[in-house]
């Protein structure tokens, strides 16, 4: 079998066959057919272009003057790769056996190949991760291994089973201890495995131009804040040739290079932290292969970067903080006022009232740049981050007065003429329907509820659950971050619960609520409040379609957490209930979720991911059944080289059931598994 | 050889060189401008073309598969070529020595010089005409050897006499007793 340099090499000899040839014709005078060299030079050119990219790829920064140097390198790159498939067999059968399930008539034996199966798979991770060339495993692929492997006899497999005895104790215990039959694999989806090492190197690069494209399109979306015209206008120019590089890095021919770091929608942030000499080799990275992106992000500071939006997500900025910063979120003038200020702001957030849609673009009167310059303020508050100074200068009059500040900064050049317009009608559009949506969900949910909801409607968990908590599963650079559970249902709170949602502040929110001029239902007032607080809506109900908000199957999905806006990332990590009528419900604290975790199952790095040195986070929702299994598993972000193996590990978790009222419910939490390269 | 063999055949050379190199990086998977390699291929098939024209109008069924049977053929052509040229030469002087007359003021002298013009001239007809290599006449052009070779004084032109000696006796003995105002050659007719 020949292996990927290997492939490129002869894909390129190949071209080059018939031009070598035509050049000795031409040498002796001989007739020729050019147009066919043509073609053939042309494929040739290709193929070095790929075996370029794929040597760069594995290589970063390698050079060679001629074949005979770059045949060093790929021989090299071969012996990698070969160390790498044989790793990938190891890791791929661990998780084959890690996968299946013994079955067997009698507890004990089960219980008894099931440590023989926990010692093969510990073995052969342990291989897999030692240093050196791991022994080489016999048989065929990890799926048709065991099989295979139960299928050995003596004598006529002597050679095959002395080396599974040599090299792999543990696994060849427990193929010999199991018996046909009883072994039992989910099947794989045929499509998901790449049929050959070349089709896995497609796949890679496809991803990595779809990774290309996607930070292209995130850079586009995102804004450059800064009190200076000159500046934004400098790194406005210094995006746009980094997003035209990542363009045409994205559709050029060949391997493009591998952008390190994170997933797209965290990556401009990743990035602008980088610091030499600590990250020298993600920075050089950027560097040789993105130059413009890399000038790019030398140039912005933390506090420069406003990610966009992704047009159905803009209505889901975090209302708290909009509730507790923005200057219209108003109900009345009095408190309003009051409300601007976190001190003294009050829990209960007041009907919103939206800023015009169209922006006029020399009016720095206009409310929408006033909330985008309020938004700018919030990301400065961010934690670790530094806070700009023109930011702070925004707040001061708006403090002082009471009244709706004047910053006199320029927010972005983004927000001028009719780019301003339209983005800021899309986001305050969408911002209308999303309040709309949730009112009329709870509306819905109130009806249904035979009115119990407004008393005791559930309440959004505390912000310090929001955090997450890290388990404790190491190696292969994988982090995983569990967040809080939050019921799957969630429409009724026990009396208890619902008694200390129940906040003083509920007073005079319903006079807000009765003074709101938008609102004119009570019970869609009702529904905007959650225990004195504005609940953020989880789902962004499709204009035009307001009534596909109100259905009992119509519960908000976990529209934040796909956000790249790092704005939203509060709520990203926030547990969302999802309200399912007539089911027993239940919010546990974060300190539960954490304990009630019973088994994890560490995800494999993917070995593409790895050779595409793709990182990340994989942001997981997941709901965790009465009986503690993990239901079900939806992927809210990451990078498609990632999420299926996060999605794999977390299926096979398990949790202790979590009780409500002495019966087990359904419950749903975030989990955030990271991936970064071995170390 | 002509300049024209010269050109085409180093023209020929110089292109597969820089296609050679192009070659030689493009299996290094190294850059390389495709469009100019792609130019360079046409370029030398257009040289190998009119190579294998020249070839085959000195040799119409030549035929040859490498450059080292083709190199054995242009040798052949370029013998020929030589032999074609000398044969020529000794023809074009012959007819020069036929056209020009022999003055002096004894009939007597000029008798004896014509005499020894007409060996020359038969010399020289005779030689172009035999299958062998003919030998190499020194000196320029025919319309103005003459005056060339009676010109010639020892020991200063010894090689070139010494040649004539060897190889044109007759044509040796005819300049030794050509005086230079003694020889006048009238100019062709035009027509």
């Amino acid at each position: 079998m020949s292996s990927i340099p290997q492939e490129f090499r002869a894909s390129l000899d190949d071209s080059l066959a018939l031009p070598f040839e035509t050049w000795g014709k031409l040498k002796a005078a001989k007739s020729a057919d050019i147009k066919e060299v043509v073609a053939q030079i042309n494929a040739a050119a290709q193929a070095a272009e790929e075996l370029r990219a794929f040597v760069l790829s594995e290589r970063p920064g390698a050079s060679w003057k001629n074949r005979q140097e770059l045949d060093a390198l790929l021989e090299k790159i071969d012996k990698d790769l070969q160390v790498r498939t044989l790793r990938s067999q190891l890791l791929d059968l661990a998780a084959e056996l890690e996968r299946g399930t013994v079955t067997h008539r009698r507890a004990a034996r089960v219980e008894q190949v099931s440590q023989f199966r926990n010692a093969a798979i510990k073995e052969l991770r342990t291989k897999a991760g030692a240093k050196g060339v791991p022994p080489s495993l016999p048989g065929p692929v990890a799926d048709h291994w065991v099989d295979w492997a139960c299928a050995l006899e003596e004598p006529g497999d002597a050679k095959s089973l002395e080396i599974l005895r040599n090299s792999f104790p543990a696994l060849d215990a427990f193929v010999s201890h199991l018996e046909a039959g009883m072994w039992q694999v989910e099947a794989v989806p045929e499509a998901t495995v790449p049929k050959t090492e070349k089709a896995r190197f497609d796949n890679v690069q496809k991803d990595l131009r779809e990774r290309l494209r996607t930070l292209a399109a995130e850079l586009q979306r995102g804004s450059i804040v800064h009190h200076r015209a000159v500046r934004v206008s400098q790194l406005n120019q210094l995006r746009d040739e980094a997003v035209k590089e990542l363009k045409g890095q994205a559709e050029a021919k060949g391997m493009p290079a591998p952008l390190p770091g994170p997933a797209v929608d965290e990556w401009v942030e990743w990035a602008y932290s980088l610091r030499e000499p600590e990250d020298t080799e993600s920075v050089e990275s950027i560097r040789n292969g993105f130059p413009h992106l890399d000038d790019f992000v030398a140039h912005l500071e933390p506090n420069m970067w406003v990610p966009g939006a992704p047009d159905a997500i803009v209505a889901t900025e975090s209302l708290e903080e909009a509730v507790s910063a923005q200057p219209f979120v108003v109900a009345s003038t009095s408190q309003a006022s009051a409300s601007k200020s976190p001190a003294t702001a009050t829990p209960l957030a007041p009907p919103l009232q939206m800023p015009p849609l169209l922006v006029d673009e020399d009016d720095e009167e206009n409310s929408f740049g006033d909330w985008l310059r309020e938004k700018k303020s919030s990301v400065g508050r961010l934690p670790g981050r530094k806070k700009h100074d023109t930011v702070e200068k925004a707040a001061e009059p708006r403090k002082a007065t009471g009244t709706e500040g004047r910053s006199g900064i320029k927010v972005t050049d983004n927000f001028k003429g009719k780019r301003t317009a339209i983005v800021a009608g899309g986001a305050v559009a969408v911002l209308v329907l999303a309040t709309l949506g949730t009112m009329g969900w709870r509306s819905h949910r109130n009806r249904a509820a035979n009115n119990v909801v407004s008393a005791a409607a559930p309440s959004v968990p505390d912000q310090n659950a929001n955090a997450g908590t890290v388990l404790p599963i190491s190696g292969q650079g994988i982090e995983v971050t569990q967040g809080s559970v939050a019921p799957k249902d969630s429409s009724v709170l026990p009396a208890a619960q619902a008694a200390n949602t129940n906040s003083p502040a509920d007073n005079s929110k319903s006079k807000q609520k009765e003074t709101a001029p938008t609102t004119t239902d009570p019970s869609k007032k009702t529904a905007q409040l959650d225990d004195g607080q504005l609940r953020t809506p989880t789902a962004i109900p499709k204009a035009g379609n307001g009534s596909a908000a109100t259905g009992p199957d119509s519960a908000p999905e976990l529209a934040l957490a796909a956000s790249p806006n790092r704005m939203l990332s509060t709520v990203v990590s926030a547990p969302v209930a999802k309200p399912q009528l007539g089911a027993p419900k239940g919010t546990p604290s974060s300190g539960v979720t954490q304990g009630l975790l019973l088994q994890s199952v560490k995800p494999v790095y993917p070995s593409q991911a790895q050779q595409a040195h793709v990182e990340g986070t994989v942001v997981l929702s997941a709901v965790i059944g009465k009986d503690g299994s993990v239901e079900s598993v939806k992927v809210v972000s990451g990078h498609p080289l990632l999420t299926q193996a996060a999605v794999d590990a977390v299926k096979r978790w398990r949790y202790k059931p979590y009780y409500l009222n002495g019966e087990a419910v359904q419950a749903e939490t975030e989990i955030k598994v990271k991936f970064s390269p071995p170390q | 050889m002509s300049s024209l063999w010269h050109f085409t055949r180093e023209s020929l050379d110089q292109t597969l060189s820089v296609l050679q190199e192009s070659l030689g990086n493009l299996k290094a998977a190294k850059p390389v401008d495709t469009a100019e390699l792609i130019q360079n291929f046409e370029s030398a098939a257009e040289s190998a073309r009119n190579l294998r024209s020249l070839v085959s109008s000195e040799l119409p069924d030549a035929s040859w598969q490498t450059r080292d049977e083709l190199e054995i053929l242009l040798e052949t052509i370029e013998k020929n070529r030589e032999i074609q040229a000398r044969r020529s030469r000794l023809l074009d002087l012959a007819a020069g020595l036929q056209r020009g007359s022999v003055i002096h003021r004894r009939a007597a002298r000029v008798d004896q010089v014509n005499e020894l013009r007409d060996k020359a001239v038969s010399e020289l007809q005779s030689m172009a005409a035999k299958d062998e290599v003919p030998p190499s006449l020194p000196g320029p052009e025919p319309d103005q050897w003459v005056s060339w070779a009676s010109n010639l004084k020892e020991p200063e032109d010894t090689d070139s006499l010494k040649t004539l000696r060897s190889s044109f006796a007759q044509l040796d003995a005819f300049v030794a007793h050509l005086e230079p105002e003694m020889w006048r050659v009238e100019a062709p007719s035009t027509f």
